[in-house]
């Protein structure tokens, strides 16, 4: 793709903690650490069912215009068919069919709320970032007088430092 | 009872634990977490700190944050807020992140360990740094102290002088924006590299081109007088982008793809002229330092000194007598200069010296034995395992090492290394782009005795004690031309590391390695490009698996991976 589209390798870099964000992960653990075999089995095959159809929606708008990349994603494609497959066969198995059944759609539900979630953060910046400009303005009265020293010498720093203080 | 520091959320976050008495741990959140550079609060290395030590109120002397948390975000805001419209979604952005950041660092450790708060302590961030490299040397009145960095707490460059009382002055500092580490970010930005991550290509790139830009770049930032003219970046107005439309009508256009002739030419030629201007306005920095504290021994520390070319270059100009830049003279090693201010704090008349760079915990520590005979599979049939380590190397075998103690700093030094014949140039070509998957204008450093190294290199006599971690470059001489020209870069240099200690696993098989009729090895880091260096067994065997290398040299021996 880096050759043929002329993308620059920095527009394809990942950044796993912006998706911290978006309420994908938890940034104090990993998925795999809080929940049981069973239930991280279902969480995979739920999301990846979920990833694979948006990966099918997507590669189909690349499909005539970028024929190696589409090439590529289905490749990925397989892969995730196969983490959907794996894991929910595992989970099958491992769990009673009610309960099986319980916990994918309560997966499925919950996957559902974190994509809404996640698109609709730009909306809430809609909302909320008149909120914050109007404090910012009020901030930058209030910072014209709040000045915390600097300092271009200290005849001696460790006097004059507050070890306990963050400021 | 234990002194322990903290650096966090900002850049690559660390922990350092010592008990002044042989007991010393450092740790890197990246090496549990497994994401390069991971900055969050280093909550995994805590817990591994908590269940090692059993770390509790009764036996924690102090906890030291490595800066004042509030101070690092305020100094950034109060910047931007002169222009609040104007710098609106920098502000926004900075506002709702205010939680996310260090203020609440004391909630983030009594989550993990409930520690009374006046054990908490906060340092400043280039005192932390000046620390750090204070606790590298024994004659500490003998050095000025030199800071540059991107920013930290609002100031970009500080000079610091200690006396044999342990007095710390601060005899000058430059404040935000006026950042020579800004500059050099954001044009490794402007490069297609990440800030924070793609300095070291900028820097290996630029001995690719011609610095034709320099006259422009000094338009851009004043190397006389340390101060930058803000038309030319974004960084203090958007969160997401660091340069403005002025810096590229200078340049042309950004991110554009290296891998074309033309395009790599251009890129080389302004990573020349950022460096070069780089080297200026350090040298006029460490000049103006000597200058106002009367020492000729300087200890450079901040991200800048991470920069190896340019601590060869400014040994060229004669300038100082001495010049020392510690293994990780960044923010991650601030946590040692964190803990060294606690000590100093309580103890007012002593401060920590650590005469070893292998500050982490040993490989025995961290794994149990049964993992070890789960992966891997003893294959040395003698006990002189260094020795048949060393044939397999002249034999053009590419082989891990996993033993001693880790490292402290971005370079492995051999520890948690791959090691290869330098004078096989297919298997060294075969490590730098197959196996590590580097980019191809980056060189691969090499590792030799002491002894050895005037037969091969040359370097200015100041800044020599940096070749025991890869923290400057020497010349290449003629003779290793001959034998080894795989690891010359194209300017003639090397990063050369030199090991002297007789007892270290790296000297016995550099020994045995010169016997067998070559005196050179290539030492890169244990690790896939993008990714940290190897922690642990399982990490170990992963990267052995994914890079296809079949042995490894572990404390007690040589051993090969199982299939599984």
């Amino acid at each position: 793709m880096i050759s043929e589209y002329k993308i620059n390798k920095k527009e394809l870099n990942f950044i796993p903690n912006h998706i911290y964000n978006k309420g994908y992960v938890y940034k104090d653990h990993f998925i795999f650490e809080k929940k049981k075999l069973n239930d991280f089995a279902i969480f995979i095959g739920a999301n990846e069912e979920i990833a694979e159809k948006k990966l099918i929606a997507f590669t189909n708008h690349l499909k005539e215009h970028k024929p190696l990349a589409y090439k590529q994603i289905q490749d990925i494609l397989k892969d995730e068919e196969k983490h959907a497959e794996y894991s929910l066969r595992f989970a099958k198995n491992n769990n009673s069919l009610f309960s099986y059944k319980i916990k994918l759609s309560k997966e499925k539900t919950l996957s559902f709320f974190r994509h809404i979630y996640a698109n609709s953060l730009n909306k809430f910046s809609f909302i909320f970032n008149p909120i914050l400009i109007t404090i910012i303005v009020l901030i930058s009265f209030v910072a014209h007088f709040l000045k915390l020293k600097k300092k271009i010498t200290d005849e001696d720093v460790m006097k004059n430092i507050e070890p306990n203080s963050i400021t | 009872m234990f002194y322990i520091g903290i650096s966090a959320y900002y850049h690559e976050s660390s922990v350092f634990l010592t008990d002044n008495n042989g007991t010393n741990c450092f740790l890197k959140e990246e090496s549990f977490s497994r994401i390069k550079g991971d900055k969050n609060f280093p909550q995994r290395c805590i817990k591994f700190l908590i269940k090692k030590f059993d770390l509790k109120n009764e036996n924690i002397k102090s906890i030291c944050f490595y800066e004042k948390p509030f101070r690092s975000w305020w100094e950034i805001f109060s910047y931007s807020i002169k222009n609040p419209l104007q710098n609106k979604d920098f502000l926004i952005h900075h506002l709702k992140n205010f939680n996310k950041g260090s203020i609440f660092f004391y909630t983030d450790i009594n989550k993990l360990i409930n520690v009374s708060r006046d054990k908490i302590v906060y340092s400043s961030h280039h005192l932390s740094h000046c620390l750090y490299g204070s606790s590298l040397i024994k004659n500490i009145s003998d050095y000025v102290y030199v800071t540059c960095d991107g920013v930290g707490e609002g100031e970009t460059m500080s000079i610091y002088t200690i006396n044999d009382e342990y007095k710390i002055k601060k005899i000058w500092t430059n404040f935000y924006p006026n950042s020579i580490g800004l500059l050099y970010s954001t044009i490794t930005d402007f490069l297609g590299f990440e800030i924070n991550e793609g300095e070291f290509k900028v820097m290996s790139l630029s001995s690719f081109g011609n610095p034709i830009y320099k006259n422009e770049l000094k338009e851009i930032f004043d190397i006389n007088n340390f101060t930058i003219d803000m038309d030319y970046f974004e960084f203090h107005k958007n969160p997401g982008k660091s340069f403005s439309k002025k810096l590229c009508d200078v340049f042309g256009e950004p991110y554009l793809n290296i891998t074309e002739e033309a395009n790599f030419k251009k890129y080389a030629n302004i990573a020349s002229s950022a460096q070069l201007i780089l080297e200026n306005t350090m040298d006029n920095l460490i000049q103006k330092a000597i200058n106002l504290s009367g020492k000729t021994k300087v200890i450079l520390t901040g991200g800048v000194a991470l920069n190896c070319k340019m601590i060869h270059n400014l040994s060229k100009k004669n300038i100082f007598e001495e010049m020392i830049v510690p293994p990780s003279p960044g923010d991650s090693g601030s946590a040692i200069g964190a803990t060294n201010f606690a000590f100093l704090e309580q103890s007012k008349s002593k401060m920590l010296d650590f005469n070893t760079v292998f500050l982490g915990p040993q490989k025995k520590f961290i794994n149990k034995i049964e993992i070890r005979d789960n992966f891997f599979t003893k294959i040395n049939l003698t006990s002189d395992f260094a020795n048949e380590t060393s044939t397999k190397l002249i034999e053009g075998e590419i082989i891990a090492s996993y033993y001693g103690p880790n490292e402290v700093g971005p370079r492995s030094l051999g520890n948690t290394s791959i090691f290869c014949d330098a004078s096989n140039r297919e298997t060294v070509n075969k490590l730098n782009l197959k196996v590590k998957k580097r980019e191809y204008f980056q060189p691969l450093a090499p590792v030799l005795l002491e002894e050895d190294f005037e037969k091969y290199f040359s370097i200015n006599k100041s800044i020599v004690k940096n070749l025991e971690w890869m923290g400057t470059l020497c010349d290449a001489k003629e003779e290793l031309y001959d034998k080894y020209s795989s690891i010359i870069h194209v300017d003639g240099t090397c990063r050369t590391q030199i090991v002297k200690d007789e007892h270290s696993l790296t000297y016995k098989i550099l020994k045995n390695f010169k016997e067998n009729g070559s005196d050179i090895l290539v030492n890169t880091s244990f690790n896939i490009s993008k990714d940290p260096v190897v922690f642990d067994l399982y990490d170990v065997y992963v990267n052995m698996k994914r890079m296809n290398i079949n042995f490894v040299i572990m404390d007690d021996g040589l051993y090969q991976t199982k299939d599984i």
